[in-house]
């Protein structure tokens, strides 16, 4: 376990405060492809705020449960800043198995999430919960066997191994996870080409479907929750394909930050140049990531080259 | 010593004699629950001291009987293997009893309300005996009484078809299994001569008779698991019982086939590789396909039962972790396994136990279980709802509930498996992790789909809003769920518990369990920091929206509903719909039978939509061949005339042929 | 090399995952050319006429030549995706993956010997073969069956090119060769089908039976 100092509070840091420029990046790179201006950069940060300072109205169909799923969502996701290193900075809480806590903390999100979109008695949050559960139990084996292959020969399966400062992964497996990981981001974080966070039908949505009801500070959690989980996959994703072992802490942080915007221009340039796949197909998508974790799983073995 | 025997027969004893006495007294039902309910609770208590001081002796308690019995002795004995079954059984034994005291009432004038109380307590008892049993015989007549009371609890409601059906493919199980046992002891016996468990342990099998008497005890336990393809008796026998004997029986009786495997191991000794392979290919079958028949169902209990498949297929998940890791001599993985396999053990007793509870609370006040005909139950029943939503969370295997500790040990196990070098093992334990992470994802699918259908939303049938169950039936609830709490929590101070049992399963020395156990305290600690910060992360969120809401305007609408004007609690989504999009991907293993009949013309007269997810296994393999079996069995029904004349006649000549072959025959 | 089969057993799963026709060709002609380029890792002499003549010839006919025959037939013909594929697609990716696994098993099971230097390989030739053989089982049309013919026939040529003899390359032309005329004779028999069923689908074919 890391004890806290300068250097491990510095990851979580780095999640709370720059998350949702992450979002601002894609949708300047959404705007860019578009031929627009699009928002400025930091605009989440100002949705975020105006949310915070309004007040609620609830459904009167609601219970308790409705409120506390924004709730325990956010502190969930809290806990997994906790958990992830960002690349040579320490994270706060590390021990061999964090990776588990980490998606089980996942798990707790999307379970609460449900719940509270089944709390409202609506059709349309019923139909977005039902695809969720659906994708995402797909999804969760492709996840782990990703980062099976990721955590190396160690077999620590702990964040620090995996994308930290200990990686020792060679070139294959990392590649071939990395592209999994990019796909169990997208689909995790309900974007194109598995959910449109941006259409006006909530026939078609997974994810915003959802949280139709929320609203005030308990809709500024959901956003400002689902900037971090982004940040978080994003994360991953990036260090999947940064397996470098630089000289100073410093530069390694640098090129994480350099790969973050990167990965943020190429979130906007699939969601700009493809269309959303039938819901039917999607589970395809996935049966692919999961063939491509398994033969980095495979690859990292030594079973394959 | 002598105490403990006598505190252990308190245990066996005051419950049935209570409830014996119960019967005579018709009369008083209330004097009638008051013994029942009493003798249970005392004897758990009594039994509860028992196990609780077993767990740190570090040998095994035995007590002989002077009465001697044929093939052994009648001996029993307790070591921290039995203690750890012992415990939660207790537990769930006497928290069923309270719970019952409401749950039983109202008693039918015609009935007798002490019947379904010398049952319960029968089955709790005979449960006790088949775990401290030393002896096969007494093994397998404690078995024996086990699956006839259990039998008879199903038969609760007898006036019912179902209920008749249910246990009649519960009787016929519950026989084939123990049939399987039967033969089990009667091939170790004939090697050694005996049936005391001390004898049979010392006896060298060869490797061969090892391996055929492994693959007989894992049909013959794995039957009363509950392992697929075994599993058809349980979704019929759970609904049809009463609640507390729902969650006694999903929550401790299938253990006892986990329990027997264990102890099978423990005598056989020496495990060979394939019994870790079968184990663990066993557990991922069960456990999907467990996890995805409950998916389909409509019946809150139904679906219960088809979770209990899951559970054990992930308790056998990591118990073939630990074979193999005793086979290939490779002491984390063996320590991991067994240890993830009995803390499973224990945790899905208690949470399952919370579930079923739950569940009953909720029929009790409804009258239904029917998942699509509930909803918004939360409101009038807010306590058993907070409880039912503990145990979901728990059973999806999520922190900071003791699911989740119990499935990171099965998936580090596994994780050890993989980075063995070695082929085989890496092949089955990848297996192990992808199909936990499948279960995961598809539990919280359906515990979604149970908690938010049955208790949130709005009511959909007017048989929804009744009210919150009384005390005695919330009370339990909320015991089982703060155990599940403190193991989530406090599971890094509880696991030296764990390193006896893990002993007497591996036959390590001590000292190698216990340093394993010391380099994975870390991350045991690491769970436990890590819940905290999430229940702290969480805590600080909930402040800072009170501070937010705090004067600010709160104000209630209806749902938004799109701009339709008149939306109804039937528009909400249901159960099957929600779970609808899973049960279609794996249609291939499923089979979900759709009926509809849509609406045809301009003005419909009227539509209909039906799903069912039927037993495919039950169905297609089971039915078939015992429709086959009775056809030819019914050839000898002239032996069954009904005249009492030839039943003794019967009995005569059985007892003149065993005469003849005693002393006459030739030897 | 590694990066190569890694390629190679990736685009398996396209391959496997696909319902277009043309992105099927596309695919097997990229397939083809990864192919060509392995001789030059494999052989023991790297550059030589021997590794020459087999990579660039193996990328001239399976990455030019064969899909360039395959489109023009396709030209002709209004198909465009397989429309009633035997087996899903995810089933056939799931399918995939038990191949690659099987495979790459069974390689690593082959015990050394100075026959084969590669077992990687092997495991390459045998993942594509078996491959090939799926497409032919699983899909209908005629021009995934024939990607499946030409899959079945990497996976030849990657095992001969496993081998470290030299007479392969005798093996090699001649199966090639057979390839080359069985493809343009498919051809021919597309633009028949075609024009007799209005479909390139195999399954119109049972029609003929009595």
């Amino acid at each position: 376990m890391a004890t806290l100092s300068l250097s491990t509070a510095l990851s979580p840091t780095l999640a709370l405060a720059c998350a949702p420029l992450l979002t601002g990046i894609i949708a300047k790179t959404k705007a860019f492809f578009a031929g627009r201006k699009g928002p400025p950069l930091l605009q989440a940060y100002s949705d975020i705020l105006k949310l915070l300072r309004k007040g609620a109205v609830y459904s009167t169909t609601t219970s308790w449960v409705f409120r506390a799923g924004p709730v325990v969502s956010l502190g969930a996701l809290l806990a997994c800043c906790l958990l992830m290193p960002f690349g040579a900075l320490g994270a706060v809480l590390s021990f061999s198995g964090d990776i588990l806590l980490f998606v089980y903390l996942l798990a707790v999100v999307r379970f609460f999430t449900v719940i509270a979109a089944l709390d409202t008695g609506s059709p349309f949050e019923g139909m977005g919960a039902s695809r969720e559960v659906f994708f995402s139990a797909l999804v969760e084996p492709v996840f782990l066997v990703c980062l099976l292959a990721l955590s190396g020969p160690a077999q620590s399966f702990c964040f620090q191994d995996a994308i930290g400062k200990g990686a020792q992964i060679s070139l294959v497996p990392a590649l071939l996870a990395g592209f999994a990981l990019v796909v169990v981001m997208l689909a995790e974080n309900a974007r194109l080409p598995v959910d449109d966070p941006a259409t006006h039908l909530e026939l078609t949505m997974i994810h915003e479907v959802m949280v139709l009801d929320h609203g005030g500070p308990d809709f500024a959690f959901i956003t400002y929750g689902a900037s971090l989980k982004l940040w978080l996959f994003g994360l991953i994703a990036v260090r999947a394909f940064l397996p470098l072992h630089a000289a100073s802490v410093w530069i390694d942080v640098l090129c994480t930050s350099a790969g973050m915007v990167v990965i943020g221009i190429v979130i906007g340039t699939i969601e700009s140049v493809t269309a959303r796949l039938r819901l039917l197909r999607v589970p395809q998508l996935l049966a692919g990531a999961a063939a491509l974790a398994l033969l980095a799983l495979l690859a990292q073995q030594g079973a394959l080259p | 010593m002598d105490t403990t025997a006598a505190i252990f027969a308190v245990a066996v004893f005051v419950p049935v004699a209570a409830s014996l006495a119960a019967i005579l007294l018709k009369p008083w039902p209330r004097l009638q629950t008051a013994l029942g309910a009493g003798g249970a609770i005392t004897g758990a208590a009594a039994g509860l001291y028992c196990a609780v001081r077993a767990l740190f002796l570090p040998a095994p308690e035995t007590w002989n009987s002077p009465w001697s019995m044929p093939l052994g002795s009648l001996s029993m004995s307790m070591d921290a293997l039995s203690a750890l079954f012992l415990i939660p059984l207790f537990v769930l034994f006497g928290l069923g009893a309270l719970y019952a005291v409401e749950y039983l009432r109202p008693v039918p004038r015609e009935r007798n309300a002490a019947i379904p109380w010398f049952y319960y307590n029968t089955l709790g008892v005979s449960m006790a005996l088949v775990v401290v049993a030393a002896n096969g015989l007494l093994f397998l007549v404690a078995w024996e009484i086990m699956s006839l009371s259990s039998f008879a609890c199903v038969l609760h409601n007898h006036e019912e078809e179902g209920s008749r059906e249910a246990a009649w493919i519960y009787l016929i199980a519950t026989h084939i299994g123990a049939a399987f046992l039967l033969i089990f002891f009667l091939v170790a016996g004939a090697g050694v001569g005996s049936l005391d468990f001390a004898s049979i342990a010392h006896h060298a099998f060869s490797p061969a008779l090892r391996g055929l008497l492994f693959a007989i005890g894992l049909a013959g336990f794995g039957s009363k698991a509950g392992f697929v393809p075994f599993h058809v008796w349980l979704p019929k026998a759970h609904p049809a019982a009463p609640s507390h004997v729902s969650a006694l029986m999903s929550g401790i009786m299938i253990k006892m086939g986990i329990y027997g495997i264990l102890r099978s191991i423990t005598l056989l000794g020496h495990v060979q590789a394939w019994w870790g392979f079968s184990l663990i290919a066993i557990g991922s079958v069960s456990g999907i396909l467990g996890v995805l028949l409950a998916l389909g169902q409509h019946d809150l209990k139904r679906l219960l039962a088809y979770h209990s498949v899951e559970n054990v297929g992930i308790i056998a998940l990591g118990l073939g972790a630990g074979v193999l890791g005793v086979s290939y001599g490779i002491p984390q993985l063996a320590f991991l396994g067994f240890c993830g396999g009995l803390l499973h053990v224990v945790n899905h007793a208690f949470f399952k136990g919370l579930l079923f509870l739950g569940a009953g609370s909720v029929i009790h006040a409804t009258g239904t279980a029917d998942i699509d005909a509930l909803g918004g139950v939360i409101r009038k029943m807010p306590l058993t709802a907070a409880g039912f939503l503990a145990g979901s969370v728990a059973i999806c295997g999520l922190p900071p509930l003791n699911g989740f500790v119990s499935e990171f040990l099965v998936y580090a196990a596994a994780i050890k498996g993989i980075g063995a070098h070695n082929g085989p093992v890496f092949a089955i334990c990848a297996l192990s992790i992808a199909s936990l992470a499948l279960i995961g994802g598809l539990a919280v699918a359906c515990f979604t789909k149970a908690f938010g259908t049955v208790f949130l939303g709005e009511p959909r049938t007017a048989a929804a809003a009744h009210g919150e169950a009384g005390p005695w039936m919330v009370i339990p609830l909320f015991v089982l769920a703060a155990f599940c709490g403190i193991i989530g929590l406090a599971f890094w101070k509880l696991v030296p518990v764990f390193a006896q049992p893990v002993c007497i399963l591996t036959s390590l020395p001590k000292a190698d369990i216990v340093s394993e156990l010391s380099t994975f305290a870390p991350s045991l600690r690491g769970i436990a920091i890590g819940c905290v910060l999430f229940l702290a992360c969480t805590g600080a969120v909930y402040l800072l929206r009170k501070g937010l809401l705090h004067k600010r305007t709160v104000g209630a609408s209806p749902t938004w509903d799109c701009g339709y004007t008149v939306p109804g609690p039937r528009m909400q989504y249901t159960a099957s719909s929600f779970a609808q999009p899973i049960v279609l991907f794996f249609r291939h293993v499923l089979g979900p039978v759709q009926t509809k009949h849509m609406p045809a013309s301009t003005f419909p007269k009227g539509w209909s939509f039906r799903s069912h997810v039927p037993d495919l296994l039950l169905d297609n393999v089971y039915t078939p061949v015992f429709r086959l079996a009775g056809g030819m069995l019914s050839k000898l029904r002239w032996l069954q005339g009904g005249k009492t004349q030839a039943y003794v006649l019967y009995i005569a000549m059985t007892l003149i042929a065993l005469l003849v072959w005693n002393f006459v025959w030739p030897r | 090399m590694s990066m190569l089969i890694v390629v190679l057993v990736v685009s398996n799963f396209f391959l496997l995952g696909t319902s277009r026709l043309r992105a099927l060709i596309r695919i097997a002609a990229f397939e083809g050319l990864v192919l060509g380029l392995l001789p030059f890792f494999t052989q023991a002499e790297g550059f030589s006429f021997h590794t020459v003549i087999i990579g660039a010839g193996g990328m001239l006919l399976k990455g030019v030549a064969i899909p360039l025959l395959l489109n023009r037939a396709l030209r002709g013909v209004e198909a465009y995706r397989e429309e009633k594929p035997r087996v899903g697609y995810t089933t056939s990716i799931a399918a995939g993956i038990a191949i690659s696994v099987l495979a790459f098993w069974i390689g690593a099971a082959i015990p050394r010997s100075p026959l084969f230097p590669n077992p990687q390989v092997v495991s390459l030739a045998l993942c594509l073969a078996a491959v090939g053989l799926f497409l032919i089982v699983a899909r209908t049309e005629t021009v995934s069956q024939i990607v499946g013919y030409l899959m079945l026939e990497n996976g030849i040529y990657t095992f001969g090119i496993s081998l470290s003899a030299q007479q392969s390359v005798l093996v090699e032309m001649g199966v090639l060769l057979d390839l080359l005329v069985g493809v343009f004779i498919m051809c021919i028999v597309i633009y028949h089908i075609n024009r007799q069923f209005e479909s390139i689908n195999t399954e119109e074919l049972e029609v003929l039976k009595e």
